[in-house]
């Protein structure tokens, strides 16, 4: 490897920032907890890491338990023909369970765990599509309801905190600048003296959230050529 | 220069008969550490980095030893010497550091800092660093690990002038201070200057009694 690593670890870019920024130690872990906090802020709204889980469902319960790190939702899955078959989300899907016995499951007689209907009408002048695959989303319970008998593998996509529980939490290199904007706004906060930095510091961070936007969201050449060629219709060559 | 070449200097900066018999060694000592530590507080407030300047090193030769406490869990290493405290989360200990000298480790913190990381804070999470709390009479660690704790530490403090020997040497902040601009003589010679000598004493006894004169 020829050049520094793409990803460093959370705690040595606020080591470098206490460097740069000529502060003393006596705040590390402060902003080190600030600093966690911007990792979290970027990974749902600005980041591009999707983290995943697999799932087998269990046909008695056909839901699946949320992984303890999920924030958001990013998509549901089964693997066909070499590429991911989304599921559609159904509001109207049935997530009572019943307890019997201390053992809670979708009981058939209450209605419960039931395939939905979906009738439809095929033929010409038909309109639409429908998805085998159905889910409905329970921020409560933090379950996923799945009301169909599937026993391929089910995939959750899904935005994490990014701070690891165990291990090192590394972080792409290119947000340091952005973190130290974070951190040099947030000491605004408990260092009194710098109260009336507290604006131009917040926007010199937005600056700094809106670059790394633009370059995460921004797409290449060859991307764009794709979309022009997409967009092309073939015709004899003579 | 050394401590005892700090005193004579005060000593022959004293009038020559000390008619209140208190300029004695022990009593020029306080005063001068007394000075001392104020500048080195004045020192803190321009910059916490400058008191490097001033510091005493401990456990470079031999570690010093971490303690677990039986009944709180707590790590420690007793104080090697009395600090002089300052108005931050280190206070007289300015760093502590692995023996072998090698990537920041130790950050200071204080008790209530401790307290709140603790309590499911991310940074609890992800920290791998050793946070010090440093109080009168020792310096307590959160997240020491085995092997640092095994191998002991080493710090640098800034200590009162009373704590050196004789021969030490003493750096005195050479400033003055930029509101007075008294030196360190100034202010040690102010100090004792407050001290009235017998001779005026009592100069504003009553008229019936009858004043002594050594």
């Amino acid at each position: 490897m020829a050049d520094t690593n793409a990803l460093l670890n959370i705690e040595r870019i606020v080591t470098e920032f206490l460097l740069g920024y000529y502060k003393t130690t006596d705040d590390y872990f402060i902003y080190l907890n600030h600093a966690c906090r911007c990792y979290q802020d970027f990974n749902l709204y600005d980041g591009n890491v999707v983290t995943y889980a697999k799932f087998t469902l269990d046909p008695n319960l056909k839901w699946l338990d949320m992984p303890d790190d999920m924030q958001t939702f990013v998509d549901l899955v089964t693997p066909f023909r070499g590429s991911n078959w989304s599921f559609t989300a159904k509001d109207r899907m049935v997530t009572t369970t019943t307890t019997t016995g201390g053992v809670e499951a979708q009981d058939d007689d209450q209605g419960e765990g039931h395939n939905i209907d979906q009738g439809r009408v095929t033929g010409y002048g038909a309109k639409g599509a429908w998805n085998k695959f159905r889910y409905k989303i329970d921020w409560a319970t933090r379950r996923i309801y799945i009301d169909d008998d599937i026993t391929e593998y089910i995939v959750l996509f899904y935005v994490s905190s990014g701070i690891k529980a165990t291990g090192d939490t590394e972080v792409p290199a290119f947000i340091a600048p952005m973190i130290d904007a974070y951190l040099l706004w947030k000491e605004t906060f408990w260092k009194m003296d710098l109260v009336r930095e507290r604006e131009s510091r917040k926007s010199d961070y937005w600056r700094e959230k809106m670059k790394i936007r633009d370059l995460i969201n921004a797409m290449g050449k060859e991307e764009w050529l794709d979309i022009i060629y997409g967009s092309l219709t073939q015709s004899p060559q003579r | 220069m050394q401590r005892q070449e700090i005193r004579s200097i005060v000593r022959n900066a004293l009038p020559k008969y000390d008619k209140t018999n208190r300029y004695h060694d022990e009593f020029l000592n306080r005063i001068i550490e007394k000075v001392i530590a104020q500048m080195y507080n004045d020192v803190w407030a321009i910059s916490p980095h400058n008191l490097q300047r001033y510091i005493v090193g401990y456990g470079y030769t031999t570690a010093l030893t971490v303690l677990t406490e039986p009944n709180t869990g707590i790590k420690y290493t007793t104080l090697p010497e009395s600090i002089i405290p300052f108005q931050d989360k280190a206070s007289g200990v300015r760093r502590v550091s692995t023996v072998l000298q090698g990537a920041a480790t130790f950050f200071p913190l204080d008790s209530r800092e401790w307290d709140l990381l603790v309590n499911g804070s991310y940074a609890d999470t992800v920290a791998s660093k050793i946070g010090y709390a440093v109080n009168q009479t020792r310096v307590e660690y959160y997240n020491m690990n085995a092997t640092v704790e095994a191998a002991g530490v080493r710090m640098d403090c800034v200590i009162p002038f009373s704590k050196y020997a004789e021969t030490d040497e003493v750096k005195i902040p050479e400033f003055a201070d930029p509101r007075t601009g008294e030196t360190f003589m100034d202010r040690v010679l102010k100090v004792l200057g407050v001290v009235q000598e017998v001779d005026i004493k009592d100069d504003n006894a009553s008229q019936g009694l009858n004043q002594k004169d050594n």
